[in-house]
């Protein structure tokens, strides 16, 4: 049994997601399960690297299933399931960060208050690890500042492209562009990335690379 | 061979390993012998590989948990919302919907005396009373409704179309004239039927 109270059939792993928002909307709980499960961790992830807030992030992924559960009784399949609830999600993270724009800390803040809150790893564990991991890590915040202070229209699909993974065609699709805007505003999204780490990245570093 | 600006603008897609092989072994030469190119080439893919590579956070442990309390919540919740929505929707809109009632039963009124023709009770009478009837042209006569207070209509011509006779027990022969075009309808069928009253004679033939 799962925490829904649906069966948790192994079959359903087998399933598409389109299968699976069909029986969704038939009331088979477990089949809403597997979906969550699927895509917990990229929706939870994709809102976190828009806001910035982990809090945030999870209150917006929950929410994004929701909207998905409400919707399944009337899925159709106009697009591919990702990409719909990737949509969700995005516009979801939108209207949260214009709701909240006086509230909203810049990145590097959360990090900080992530780190208190250890939900990242602390400084200790850091140096234990490998230079290279520490290397990488730095890396990883300089970046996470970068992408906080590109304006979101740079943001969002620098996010979906380059960290999440998309094709160009699906990030066109979620943020309702064609693909040559799309090209155009990652390639200067990059641009603008590598322009704000670059002073603080170790030549050696890069020649490692 | 590429020179440096148009090596420049392939790099982010040579990067990503999107240019097809000629264009890419060509970026790939122009790379081996150009150092400001090459320097250029190692931050974009520093950066495109921090990009790929940024720390994942993990969804809480009770992730799938609190999705179906939101969901179970929001359900239960959305019963009672419709209900509340319309109840809250009068509350602050009374007069609107007063206003609106009476709107409606008015245009039930109308809808049904207007497509009969006919006239609600208590209506303005049909004739028209004083000099302007009298000053109707000969075989026609003045007339109100509810909808014009001053109507020309001609006369109609009649025609006999009950006659009743009870030879037994009456003396009288009692004649009804209907209107020729006029159809009565049950509520003013009397204003049309003028009864009259003949002598007969004793065989019940009439005079």
């Amino acid at each position: 049994m799962t925490r829904s109270g649906g069966e948790d059939s192994p079959h359903k792993k087998q399933l598409s997601d389109e299968e699976l928002m069909l029986l969704t909307g038939q009331g088979d709980r477990g089949a809403f399960d597997e979906i969550v499960r699927r895509y917990s961790s990229r929706m939870v992830n994709v809102a976190y690297k828009m806001t910035g807030d982990r809090d945030l992030a999870e209150d917006v992924a929950q929410e994004t299933f929701y909207r998905a559960y409400r919707s399944a009784a009337t899925y159709k399949q106009i697009a591919k399931f990702s990409t719909w609830l990737y949509t969700i999600a995005i516009n979801l993270c939108r209207n949260e960060l214009r709701r909240r724009k006086h509230k909203f800390y810049s990145l590097e803040e959360m990090a900080e208050r992530d780190e208190e809150a250890g939900v990242r790893v602390n400084i200790e564990d850091e140096k234990a690890k490998p230079d290279r991991d520490v290397e990488q890590r730095e890396l990883g915040r300089l970046i996470m500042q970068a992408i906080d202070k590109l304006p979101e229209k740079f943001r969002q699909p620098l996010v979906l492209r380059d960290v999440e993974g998309l094709s160009y065609e699906e990030t066109g699709e979620i943020l309702n562009l064609p693909e040559g805007t799309v090209k155009s505003r990652i390639n200067r999204a990059r641009q603008r990335v590598k322009e704000m780490i670059e002073p603080y990245i170790d030549t050696s570093f890069i020649e490692g690379n | 061979m590429l020179n440096c600006e148009n090596t420049k603008e392939l790099l982010w897609a040579y990067c990503e390993g999107s240019l097809d092989s000629e264009t890419s072994g060509r970026v790939k030469r122009h790379i081996a012998a150009c150092a400001s190119c090459a320097r250029e080439h190692r931050a974009m893919a520093a950066t495109l590989g921090g990009l790929k590579n940024l720390e994942r956070i993990e969804p809480s442990d009770d992730f799938l948990g609190r999705v179906w309390q939101r969901i179970d919540e929001r359900e239960a919740a959305r019963g009672f919302l419709g209900l509340g929505i319309f109840l809250g929707w009068l509350r602050a809109n009374r007069t609107v919907v007063v206003a609106g009632g009476l709107a409606f039963v008015m245009a039930l009124v109308g809808v049904r005396y207007g497509l009969d023709g006919s006239r609600p009770p208590g209506a303005p009478g049909v004739h028209v009373a004083g000099e302007r009837e009298s000053a109707a042209p000969a075989g026609m006569r003045a007339e109100s409704d509810y909808r014009d207070d001053y109507i020309l209509r001609d006369i109609p011509e009649t025609t006999p179309v009950v006659s009743g006779f009870d030879a037994g027990s009456q003396d009288t022969i009692e004649t009804r004239f209907i209107t020729r075009d006029v159809v009565p309808s049950v509520p003013y069928a009397n204003e049309y039927i003028q009864p009259v009253v003949q002598p007969v004679a004793d065989d019940g033939s009439a005079f």
